[in-house]
């Protein structure tokens, strides 16, 4: 029985990377630009924001909740950052400010999801709404710039050709994979995706779990839009929208069930680099944003469809 | 007085009472006939889509894409007519095209089995892109004359799209009250499986929901198409979803399902479209209207949780 799980897993994962491999080969077929490394490493700088939101997303999803909140938590800290700047603040400083601004969003999420067992759907639209509109009441839609060169080494600079920002995602993502597998925090996390009642008789914390997670989500996000600023050098109200839909979608494609107790980090990452070269293919054949979403919001529907069909 | 707090509208009665006097207060210019009327005649479409989502909020589920239902069909009644179609023609088709959407959300919801908030989280961006596919990214206007009866007509004395909400609302409230139809949503959403026992076909009437959605939300297009007289595809009932959603809620659905009315859901686009239109009277920065939407949103589930808590105690629910 396990080894018969095993081999599933195994070939779900392997269905994902040919998926990949499908669409780096018919990319690099349809555009002479697609295959080369500086593009490569240009999609690899521009999937940092998608990839840091994805980590606790992927969390989020597998503990059998979600979070549609994340761009506008991601505007909102950038907008904040960008405006303790203008009011002249060292821009460490207002970086520090834009992930508290972050984590203080996700804290409120996580106290009305986690501790009143409001629905976690309603409650982040929400925040969603709400967020968008006060990032507009905050600097009154003008966008923030002129950032000193210092803080665009995050988004901006390569070391040996690589990208900082996507060394820092990948890091990321192999802390985030070492807690899911290793730690007893993602026992719990799979347990309350599985079985929400269990996990509590069993003398466990389900509100401090949760509320972590949406912390983590608020946090992450937060971390995204710092990185989003320092890579187009500002603070824009706009950043970050629709950005729950590359998320989400890359999550389910990366194989985690929608209903929550399964899924895998690394799936997850083969999912968002799937939805990055998508886009950038797609980029460079000129198909406009707006027919890419429609393209997203199919394989959503694929991604969520096919679990269905085989039973998972 | 006890009757009349175990009504299930009343905190939303209230809430309403306080914010109009507390506009009235504010700005001499709220308490106005022809501002009220303004209040009606701006929230038409609102009234008429909020039908459609107060069925599926009653089933248990959620709609985000009548916003972009919404654009898709508004823009192509709008392409008809540049192509000198006859208006009630454009009209019946663009209502075809919102029951099209319905179909598309409804086979994917009630025969698929996908969870409704994924769905129409898809659908909300793949109908926007082909509404701007459509369009071409340009403003459809300059609409005929004939058109514009659907939005500024008027019919027995009343306005024409005033009349057509008023009748629609009747109706839905006849059948969800009354009609076999209507009561198998309550029962589907107060408990999926004891009605699934009691012989109910759930995806029968799950996608029935969703298509009346979609000619709902058809209707409410052509209304607001003929009374703007503009049609953007990328931006055309933007946030629609989330408004509509807010004032079910706050009109005293529940989220869960099976508790709700259409006259509660009614209420609370009325409420909406007060803040909206007060905030705006009292010279507050426009910008603060998306705010107060979202802290509606926010309030909404807070009322809805602590109606919950009320009525069973100690029960235990799921999240999403």
């Amino acid at each position: 029985m396990s080894a018969w799980t095993i081999s599933l897993r195994v070939n779900k994962l392997l269905v994902q990377l040919i998926l990949l491999f499908v669409i780096l080969v018919l990319f690099s077929f349809l555009s002479p630009y697609f295959l080369s490394v500086s593009n490569f490493m240009n999609v690899l700088n521009q999937m940092v924001e998608v990839g840091l939101i994805a980590i606790p997303m992927t969390m989020i999803i597998i503990s059998g909740a979600m979070d549609l909140s994340v761009g506008s938590i991601l505007a909102f800290s950038a907008v904040c950052m960008g405006v303790a700047f203008e009011h002249g603040m060292n821009i460490w400083v207002s970086m520090i400010i834009g992930l508290l601004a972050g984590l203080l969003c996700g804290a409120v999420n996580g106290y009305l999801i986690a501790r009143h067992r409001m629905q976690a759907i309603v409650v982040t639209i929400g925040m969603l709404v709400m967020l968008r509109g006060l990032v507009y009441v905050i600097n009154q839609g003008r966008p923030v710039s002129g950032f000193p060169d210092a803080f665009y080494f995050m988004g901006q600079q390569y070391i040996g050709g690589i990208p900082v920002n996507a060394i820092f995602l990948v890091i990321m993502f192999l802390i985030a994979s070492f807690v899911m597998k290793k730690t007893r925090f993602s026992t719990y996390v799979y347990g309350i995706g599985n079985n929400e009642k269990v996990v509590r008789y069993s003398g466990i914390s389900v509100v401090r779990i949760r509320f972590l997670l949406f912390m983590l989500s608020g946090l992450f996000s937060a971390l995204a839009g710092v990185f989003l600023v320092s890579r187009l050098a500002s603070a824009e109200a706009t950043s970050g929208t629709n950005i729950e839909l590359d998320v989400i979608t890359a999550t389910l494609i990366g194989g985690t069930h929608i209903f929550g107790g399964r899924g895998s980090l690394s799936g997850t990452f083969v999912g968002l680099l799937i939805i990055v070269f998508l886009r950038n293919g797609l980029n460079l054949l000129g198909v406009s944003v707006l027919y890419q979403a429609v393209i997203l919001g199919a394989l959503l529907l694929l991604a969520v469809g096919n679990k269905k069909f085989n039973g998972v | 007085m006890k009757r009349i707090l175990n009504v299930h509208e009343a905190p939303i009665i209230l809430f309403t009472i306080i914010v109009t006097l507390l506009f009235a207060v504010i700005s001499p210019d709220f308490l106005q006939f022809d501002n009220i009327k303004l209040i009606l005649d701006q929230n038409i479409s609102m009234f008429i889509v909020a039908i459609g989502m107060t069925m599926v909020i009653l089933l248990g589920g959620m709609d985000l894409s009548v916003g972009s239902v919404l654009a898709v069909t508004a823009t192509s009644v709008g392409l008809f007519l540049s192509h000198g179609i006859h208006p009630w023609i454009a009209a019946a088709m663009g209502i075809g095209i919102g029951v099209l959407c319905g179909v598309v959300n409804g086979y994917f919801i009630a025969v698929r089995k996908i969870p409704d908030i994924i769905v129409t989280l898809a659908t909300m961006y793949i109908f926007r892109g082909i509404a701007v596919g459509i369009s071409g990214g340009t403003w459809m206007t300059n609409f005929p004359a004939d058109f514009r009866f659907f939005g500024q007509g008027n019919l027995l004395g009343l306005s024409f799209p005033l009349l057509t909400a008023i009748i629609l609302i009747a109706v839905f409230i006849y059948l969800l009250k009354f009609t076999r139809p209507g009561r198998r949503i309550y029962a589907i959403g107060g408990n999926n499986s004891a009605a699934k026992l009691a012989g109910i076909s759930v995806a029968k009437s799950k996608f029935m929901v969703y298509v009346l959605t979609g000619l709902l939300v058809g209707v409410a297009s052509v209304i607001f198409a003929s009374k703007v007289g503009s049609v953007q595809a990328s931006t055309a009932g933007n946030s629609l979803s989330f408004e509509v959603m807010a004032a079910v809620l706050i009109g005293g659905g529940s989220i869960f399902g099976g508790v709700g009315t259409i006259a509660g859901t009614m209420l609370g686009v009325l409420f909406m479209g007060i803040i909206k239109n007060g905030l705006i009277i009292s010279k507050v920065s426009p910008f603060w209207v998306d705010a107060a939407t979202g802290f509606l949103i926010i309030l909404a589930i807070v009322i809805n949780t602590l109606q919950r808590i009320r009525q069973n105690k100690g029960k235990e629910e799921d999240l999403v």
